[in-house]
C-alpha cells in the first residue's frame, strides 16, 4: 500500500466526519418554531381532554370548594416533568382534581437552565390571569425539545401561548412586567422552603399535598397514584 | 525459526473480528432499546438515558447507534476477508469510528455533561480495532517487501 493511498483514506475519513458533523450541526439550528408549533396544535386535543370541563383561577386547577389542595413545582425543560405530565398529572387530574376533591397549582421554578427555564416561567405565569397556564403549561411539557440544546425560545413559548388561546397583546405585558417576576422568585422561596422542610433536594417534579386534618405531604418525581391517594386520605382524615 | 506473518495476519484479523461482534453487540442493544422507547440500562449512574435522549443521539434522524452497527458489521466483514483491501478498508472504517468516538465524546463531556459506558466502550473498541488494522496493513507491506 502506499503512503499516497494512505493519505488519500486519512483524507476521505476526515471530509465523511466532516460532513456527519456538519449535518448534525446544520439540523440542530433549523429544528425551528414551527416544528413545535406543529406538535402543540397536534398535541391540544389531548391537553383539551384532560382539562376539559374543570375550573381554572389563575394558577389553580379544580372546585375552589376542594378541601384538599396540591402543588405542583416544576420546570419547563425538566424532562421528568415531561414524562409527569402525559401519565401521572392526566390521572391525578381525572381522579382527584374533576371529581372536585382537590385543586392542583403548578409553581414553575428552575432547575435546569438558569436563562430558559426561568424565561418560560414568567412566560407561564403570564398565562395565568387569562386562566390558560395549565394549557400553555402541558402542552410544553408533553412536547419538550433535549434538555440539552436551547430550544425553549421566546418565539416557542409565544406559539405555545397562541395555541393554548392565550390572548397574545394582553399576555406580552405581562410576560415582560415586573409582577411575574415577583411571582416567581415568591415561588422559588417557596420551594427552597418547602422541600428543605421535607428534608428532600430542590428537584422536580415536587408535589406538595395539604388539607383540613395535615400536611404538608411532600413528594417527588414520577410516583405512583397510590402515593396521592395515601397523601389525601391522610391529610383529609381518611376520607378521600 | 522465522515469524510467521500470514499467523500473524490470522490474529490479528480474528482479534478484530471478535472485537467487531462485541460492537455490534453493543450497538444493537442501544439500538434494541431506542425503537423500543427505553433508555439503555446503565451501570454507572443515569448517563447513558440522558446521552440517548439528547438531541446528539442522532444525525438527522438516524441514530448514531445504527451508524455504529453499520460500522461494525463492515469492520467484522473486514476481518474476516484477507487482503490488502480488506485491510485498507478496516482502516478507513475504524478510522471514521475513533473520529466520530471522539466528537461523540466531546459531546458528551461539553454539550451533554453525561457519560453513558456503552458509548465509551465503543470508543475503546473501536481505537482497538484501528491499531489492529495499523499493524495488519504494515504485516502486508512487509509481506509484500518480502515477496
Amino acid at each position: 500500500m502506499s503512503r499516497k493511498t494512505i493519505i488519500a483514506v486519512i483524507v476521505a475519513a476526515l471530509v465523511v466526519v466532516g460532513v456527519l458533523i456538519g449535518i448534525q450541526q446544520a439540523t440542530k439550528s433549523s429544528t425551528s418554531t414551527s416544528t413545535y408549533a406543529k406538535a402543540f396544535t397536534a398535541d391540544l386535543p389531548n391537553v383539551d381532554q384532560i382539562l376539559n370541563g374543570i375550573p381554572q383561577n389563575g394558577r389553580v386547577l379544580g372546585n375552589p370548594k376542594a378541601k384538599v389542595s396540591i402543588i405542583e413545582y416544576m420546570d419547563y425543560k425538566c424532562p421528568i416533568c415531561g414524562d409527569a405530565s402525559k401519565v401521572l398529572v392526566p390521572s391525578v387530574i381525572s381522579t382527584y382534581v374533576r371529581t372536585g376533591i382537590a385543586t392542583i397549582a403548578l409553581r414553575p421554578v428552575e432547575v435546569i437552565d438558569p436563562v430558559q427555564s426561568v424565561n418560560a416561567a414568567f412566560a407561564g405565569l403570564a398565562t395565568a390571569p387569562q386562566g390558560r397556564m395549565w394549557e400553555f403549561t402541558e402542552l410544553i411539557l408533553r412536547n419538550q425539545g433535549d434538555e440539552t440544546t436551547s430550544w425553549l425560545t421566546s418565539a416557542v413559548l409565544t406559539a405555545a401561548a397562541k395555541t393554548a388561546g392565550v390572548n397574545i397583546a394582553q399576555w406580552t405585558p405581562v410576560f415582560n412586567g415586573k409582577a411575574v417576576e415577583a411571582e416567581y422568585f415568591a415561588d422559588v422561596n417557596q420551594f427552597s422552603t418547602d422541600t428543605s422542610d421535607a428534608g428532600l433536594s430542590e428537584a422536580t417534579p415536587t408535589f406538595v399535598v395539604n388539607g383540613p386534618k395535615g400536611g404538608p405531604i411532600v413528594f417527588q418525581g414520577i410516583v405512583p397514584l397510590s402515593t396521592f391517594t395515601k397523601a389525601i386520605a391522610t391529610v383529609s382524615g381518611g376520607t378521600a | 525459526m522465522g515469524w510467521d506473518r500470514s499467523a500473524s495476519d490470522f490474529r490479528v484479523r480474528i482479534g478484530a473480528a471478535v472485537l467487531a461482534l462485541v460492537g455490534i453487540g453493543i450497538t444493537a442493544y442501544i439500538l434494541w432499546e431506542r425503537y423500543h422507547g427505553n433508555a439503555p440500562v446503565c451501570a454507572l449512574g443515569g448517563g447513558c438515558e440522558t446521552v440517548q435522549r439528547s438531541y446528539w443521539s442522532a444525525v438527522d434522524g438516524v441514530p448514531v447507534a445504527l451508524l455504529g452497527l453499520l460500522a461494525y458489521i463492515a469492520l467484522l466483514g473486514c476481518a474476516l476477508v484477507p487482503g490488502q483491501l480488506a485491510a485498507l478498508a478496516s482502516f478507513f472504517v475504524s478510522l471514521l469510528g475513533v473520529l466520530l468516538s471522539a466528537w461523540l465524546s466531546y459531546l458528551e463531556l461539553f454539550q451533554i455533561h453525561a457519560i453513558c459506558e456503552y458509548c465509551v466502550s465503543s470508543a475503546v473498541i473501536v481505537t482497538i480495532v484501528f491499531i489492529l488494522s495499523i499493524v495488519r496493513m504494515m504485516l502486508l507491506n512487509r509481506d509484500a517487501g518480502a515477496g
